[in-house]
């Protein structure tokens, strides 16, 4: 889950000038093209959400007591300190990784930036499973770091796969993504001169940077360390796979209650917990960084811009430095491909062997491919019923009135500020008991409103950067309410549509915390059958998977990067908005 | 739908009202204006003053609260923008992006099913008319703004509209080329002779393009009449401030004289027109002159004694700033060929004709208007 938390309504438009504000009938026209999406979530989301919270104080008595096992029960609280050091470390090295990143980036050239760019979007966009699948690799008994970078220090006894020490580092990797992009955001507003004109007035070049530059990037800082440190308390994909039972994290603790011993009021008090932390957390970041500092949405939609001036990068350790965390970024995902050409039954790298087994196996099994199928079925028509209900809502949110507008841009963006794991539990408990469970349609209805949130954000963007009057002066030009729609708004609204069903449909591809928990027979996703290769069996055909999946994101975002930056015009920026789990 | 009478149509306003909220103010206050076929009126005013609003409701992109609109005398409030046939110029163009000029030209024949051959004979005489002919297959994006502008005017007359509302469509624009738009939108008038409803917050455009102008305050109608009259008869000081510049007396009119301070003015032979006593005097600073030595001061000339506080150079003529005795802030415009013009702390007696005073009711409150409103040089 992301957190876009800048998501502001426009200003209104004063009567003079501007636009005229929104005549009677265009606020009812907005209820009416709201009401669809609201609705969906209102039933798939708010109230099963509700419900889980007074489930948490009923379950299995009327009381407080889930909560006070939380802070009382010593392997609770335990799991509890873990999960928030963990969290706080991620967002720590994160935050030392990506500021030097983020700056380069501003500063660099275009194609330089182009590449900077691919590095942080690849990983943004590969699969989750992939990525944690590589560092499984890597981080195996007799693996490559193993037997390469502590070996030669002396360490050649300790293993990183099982330890909190390499969840730490495999959920830095995960997320530095989203620490970059909302810096890089704010960072890429500042105006360099301001640097300059402190250093004309007297300032030394590294007091100008700390008192001008670093005070003006806060507010990215703030929102990227927050995002990572909300993200990581809920994390699970990454703990589930690469760490122990021994030292688990809250979010394995929720999934074991609820799936495995059916106690939603206890796995509903952490799940509350954990809501509160990251509503508090992010209500904080966003006091502190006001309301334009963009989320994440909008940073990733940025990025690519070739706006800025370039200036040589004189810093030879700003280089060293940027090379270093791109490919710690974009190494790791790497050892899949060769992996994905081993003979070998096993994990094991480098393979003894080489063959295509792997591809075989992976379109022909029929596990496999019908997890394909799934997958792809999932998220068709997760991005249909998505775009349609986002981009209804997002033109229902440019002719409300601005309180109608601020609620149900509120409503509408709410699923990106719980954390997944919630979400999981939450259509979990009410899906088990209306029968969705183990169905496609259940994933595809909760995959609905996760996605949902994207395709608001990418329309309605996109139409609040379209000029107001351009449909009042198709209407007074003579076209009726809908041919205005349909000449005018759909064709200039129609890059931020497909920008949000490319969201939708990938969200949905990706998506794997809510698909393991209503996976069932015949309902199993492909991310889901990659989980369980590595969870339950050791099944390389995983590597396969995910190399296809590597190279099928890398090579056209790479593309589109440098054909963007050619063009001058710094256009190609669409990301993905969806998180990691 | 389809309003095609030779020469414009004919726009009423009726008692028109506007309030955004149930109990806010009156942003537009019982405006009444009657449009002739063919007349070029201009709503002017400061930003705020109602004149947008108006406008925006003879579009039908806003609600009246109350009030009529009438075209060629039926009611029209009551219909969407879309069915009231009439061609619209906004400020920032508002061309449709992902359109060809041409298509963008062609945009309300299409909307009115005309067919593909009336369209592209029709699309370029439009473009003839604002000189853009080679220009058709170009994106919006591709075009200056004053070309830009050109488009937005050829597609809002292409389908020949009997009114064009023109939403304050050159201040968007550098001055030069406002000027030469300028003498565009008067010739595109007298061309096609349609009613044109233009809104502007430059006294100077409003100047050169209209037949008459209506000029707003705070949502009313404070004047409506032809430039000329306006400027030289502005009636209240709002006007005159708003109009042109003006040095304002503000003292009392004691039967034919004109009391302000110790001094005593006189009027031209048929004396001051009736009004109340307490009106304030104009004098344009064009008509002021300014003497060192009272003894070259023609006789029967209204004075007043003043200290120059600076003096620009402007080319065609210079202006001095003057504070008159009782601090009273004024101005004075000097042709080239004026003797040695006084410097910055001289005392002068200013001085003029009684012939080119006028008196205006003191409205409240007119100091609110910006400085930077008026265009002036």
């Amino acid at each position: 889950m992301a957190a876009p938390t800048g998501v502001a309504s426009p200003p209104d438009a004063g009567p003079a000038g501007g636009p005229a504000p929104p005549a009677r009938r265009d606020r009812r026209t907005a209820v009416l093209l709201l009401l669809p999406a609201v609705g969906v979530l209102t039933v798939l989301f708010a109230l099963p959400l509700l419900n889980v919270a007074v489930q948490s104080l009923t379950d299995p008595g009327f009381g407080l007591h889930n909560y006070a096992s939380l802070f009382t029960d010593g392997y609770t609280l335990r799991v509890l300190g873990r999960t928030v050091l963990t969290a706080l470390v991620v967002t720590v090295v994160g935050l030392v990784l990506a500021y030097p990143y983020a700056y380069a980036m501003t500063i660099v050239g275009p194609t330089a930036r182009a590449v900077l760019v691919t590095v942080v979007l690849v990983p943004f966009w590969t699969s989750m499973l992939a990525r944690n699948f590589a560092w499984l690799v890597l981080m195996q008994d007799g693996g490559v770091i193993q037997r390469y970078l502590l070996a030669p220090v002396g360490l050649g006894d300790t293993v990183l796969l099982g330890t909190n020490t390499g969840v730490a580092i495999s959920m830095t990797q995960v997320m530095l993504p989203f620490m970059v992009l909302p810096m890089y955001s704010r960072m890429q507003q500042i105006d360099r001169r301001l640097v300059k004109a402190a250093h004309g007035l007297g300032a030394g070049r590294v007091s100008a940077f700390r008192k001008v530059y670093v005070p003006l990037s806060l507010p990215g800082v703030v929102a990227g360390a927050s995002l990572v440190f909300v993200l990581a308390l809920g994390f699970y994909v990454t703990p589930a796979l690469l760490g122990s039972p021994q030292s688990a994290l809250i979010a394995q603790v929720i999934n074991t209650q609820a799936r495995e011993l059916l106690d939603f009021g206890g796995a509903g008090a952490m799940g509350m917990f954990l809501l509160v932390v990251a509503l508090g957390v992010l209500g904080l970041s966003r006091l502190f960084t006001g309301r334009g500092a963009g989320g994440l949405a909008q940073a990733v939609s940025t990025a690519g811009g070739a706006s800025g001036t370039a200036e040589p990068v004189r810093a030879p350790w700003l280089r060293a430095y940027t090379a270093v965390v791109g490919l710690f970024l974009v190494v790791p995902s790497l050892v899949v491909i060769p992996m994905s050409f081993s003979s070998g039954q096993t994990f094991r790298f480098p393979p003894q062997g080489w063959s295509f087994h792997w591809y075989e196996r992976l379109f022909t099994s029929p596990e496999w491919t019908a997890a394909i199928l799934n997958s792809l079925q999932v998220a068709v028509v997760t991005a249909v019923l998505a775009t349609v209900l986002g981009t209804a809502a997002a033109l229902g949110l440019t002719r409300a009135s601005a309180r109608v507008r601020g609620a149900a841009n509120g409503f509408l963006l709410s699923p990106l500020t719980v954390p997944q794991i919630l979400i999981a539990l939450v259509v979990f408990s009410v899906f088990l008991r209306i029968g969705l469970n183990g169905t496609l349609v259940g994933i595809i209805l909760a995959h609905t409103a996760l996605a949902l949130p994207f395709v608001v954000i990418a329309v309605f963007t996109r139409l609040r950067g379209m000029d107001a009057r351009l449909a009042d002066a198709a209407a007074g030009l003579g076209a009726p309410p809908w041919s205005v729609f349909r000449r005018v708004v759909l064709p200039l609204a129609m890059p931020g549509v497909a920008s949000g069903a490319v969201l939708a449909f990938v969200t949905s591809l990706d998506e794997v915390v809510v698909a393991l928990f209503l996976q069932g027979p015949g309902a199993v996703t492909l991310p889901v059958q990659m989980f369980n290769s590595v969870a339950l069996e050791i099944d390389p055909t995983i590597s396969a998977a995910s190399s296809l999946m590597v190279v099928g994101v890398s090579v056209p975002i790479l593309l589109a990067q440098v054909a963007g930056s050619r063009r001058g015009a710094g256009k190609a920026g669409t990301g993905k908005a969806g998180g990691p789990r | 739908m389809k309003p095609q009478e030779s020469g414009g149509g004919r726009i009423e306003l009726v008692g028109l009202c506007k309030r955004f909220t149930p109990r806010g103010p009156l942003v537009v206050d019982h405006v009444g204006i009657d449009v002739a076929p063919g007349e070029f009126v201009t709503l002017l005013g400061p930003s705020g003053s109602g004149k947008t609003t108006t406008l925006n409701m003879i579009a039908g992109f806003t609600e009246a609260t109350s009030g009529e609109i009438r075209l060629h005398g039926r009611d029209i409030s009551g219909l969407p923008p879309h069915r009231r046939g009439f061609g619209m110029v906004f400020q920032n163009y508002a061309l449709f992006p992902h359109l060809t000029v041409e298509q963008n030209v062609a945009f309300p024949l299409r909307e009115r099913g005309v067919d593909k051959k009336e369209t592209r004979r029709r699309v370029g005489e439009a473009l003839d008319l604002v000189d853009l002919g080679g220009l058709a297959e170009r994106r919006p994006g591709e075009l200056s703004g004053g070309q830009q502008q050109r488009v937005a005017l050829a597609r809002a007359v292409v389908y020949s509209p009997s009114v064009l509302l023109l939403d304050e469509p050159l201040s968007a624009l550098d001055r030069r080329l406002r000027q030469t738009l300028q003498h565009e939108i008067k010739r595109i008038h007298d061309e096609l002779k349609l009613t044109f409803v233009f809104v502007t917050h430059d006294q100077e455009e409003a100047m050169v393009l209209s037949d008459r102008i209506a000029v707003f305050n705070r949502g009313r109608i404070e004047r409506l009449d032809v430039p000329a009259e306006l400027y030289n008869r502005p009636g209240t000081r709002f006007v005159a401030t708003f109009l042109g510049e003006s040095n304002i007396f503000a003292g009392r009119l004691n039967g034919d004289v004109y009391v302000w301070g110790d001094r005593k003015w006189g009027f031209a032979a048929e004396g001051p027109d009736t009004g109340p006593d307490d009106r304030v005097l104009v004098v344009r600073p064009e008509r002021m002159g300014l003497a060192t030595d009272p003894s070259t001061i023609p006789a029967g000339a209204n004075r007043a004694e003043a200290t120059v506080t600076e003096v620009t150079f402007h080319g065609a003529h210079q202006r001095v700033r003057l504070e008159f005795r009782d601090g009273t802030l004024g101005s004075a415009l000097l042709s080239q060929s004026t003797v040695v013009p006084p410097h910055p702390g001289a005392s002068v007696v200013a001085h003029w004709s009684p012939d080119d005073q006028v008196l205006v009711t003191d409205g409240p409150a007119t100091a609110q208007i910006d400085q930077e409103m008026r265009t002036d040089t």
